[in-house]
């Protein structure tokens, strides 16, 4: 799993990677600019979210078309969503106290799951539990952060249904 | 209760005693800090019937983010943006985006052990450690 945020890929963004390359902090800058040609993407969920509480706004998000191409994912409904939410969320509840995944991070994860497509967080925790459910995944991230998502051994777990 | 209520109450209740008067916004998101990295042993019996030892995972951000928006609006009333789990997700994010411990800044790195150490006390807790 290349933690590397200068290599070309067309991932989906979670919130988070959405947040601070709003903010033009320059890692993200740089990997916006990097893999601006192979199309970031974002789902629907993460839309709403940064809208949502002063997160971000509509005009954020045109502006972050505008210099990167990020653009919503489509092809993938609402209903699609929702039930590929549950059945991840579900692949976790063998250990009750375990890792565990909440309703809007199951909600980011679902595309990428149904797509087969990578799904880039800034959330480590985010991170493995993708990894875990055998969905591609990449950190976006510094530091010693990034060294630990590298060397993360997944523990797959098993979704209902099947893949 | 299914498993998601126990864990949301356990957290509740564990810091809900750990901050007993109002709660301060860098407060806030220092324990987001704390529940994202580090994992929390209870000790055995203490939660649950069958007496064994329960490890809490770190938890995601949005996770985190849910659990201190519910802890405000205990101890700072559920009015305004605060009680949202939006708004600490997102300040998260702008502020405190640290993935590990070893990622804390030395500056909060202080405060961050000073609230540990109070968790640790609880009872129901044997240690909070990092998650590897």
């Amino acid at each position: 799993m290349r933690v590397d945020l200068c290599k070309a890929m067309d991932p989906q963004l979670d919130l988070n990677a959405l947040i601070r390359l709003a903010r033009g902090e320059p890692q993200f800058v740089a990997f916006g600019s990097a893999n601006q040609v192979a199309g970031l993407t974002y789902n629907s969920a993460t839309r709403v979210d940064f809208r949502a509480n002063g997160v971000g706004s509509q005009a954020d998000l045109n502006r972050l078309e505008r210099a990167y191409g990020v653009t919503l994912l489509l092809g993938v409904s609402e209903a699609e969503i929702d039930a590929s939410a549950l059945r991840l969320q579900a692949a976790f509840r063998g250990d009750p106290f375990g890792p565990m995944l909440r309703t809007q991070d199951a909600r980011i994860i679902a595309t990428g799951f149904l797509k087969g497509e990578a799904v880039a967080t800034c959330d480590l925790q985010l991170f493995k539990r993708a990894v875990d459910l055998g969905v591609a995944a990449t950190f976006l991230g510094s530091g010693r952060g990034s060294a630990r998502a590298l060397a993360y051994a997944p523990r797959p777990v098993s979704i209902p249904g099947g893949r | 209760m299914n498993a998601t209520l126990t864990r949301d109450a356990l957290y509740e209740g564990l810091l809900k005693d750990c901050v007993r008067e109002g709660l301060t916004e860098s407060d806030a998101l220092l324990w987001m800090v704390l529940l994202h990295t580090h994992e929390i042993r209870l000790r055995p019996g203490s939660v649950g019937a069958n007496g064994s030892a329960l490890v809490l995972s770190a938890i995601t951000q949005r996770h985190a983010a849910e659990v201190v928006a519910r802890l405000w609006a205990m101890r700072n009333g559920d009015q305004g943006q605060p009680a949202q789990s939006a708004y600490w997700y997102g300040r998260y994010n702008r502020e405190t985006p640290f993935e590990i411990l070893d990622d804390v800044p030395d500056v909060l790195r202080a405060r961050l052990t000073e609230l540990r150490d109070v968790l640790s006390h609880d009872s129901r807790v044997e240690a909070i450690t990092p998650e590897e």
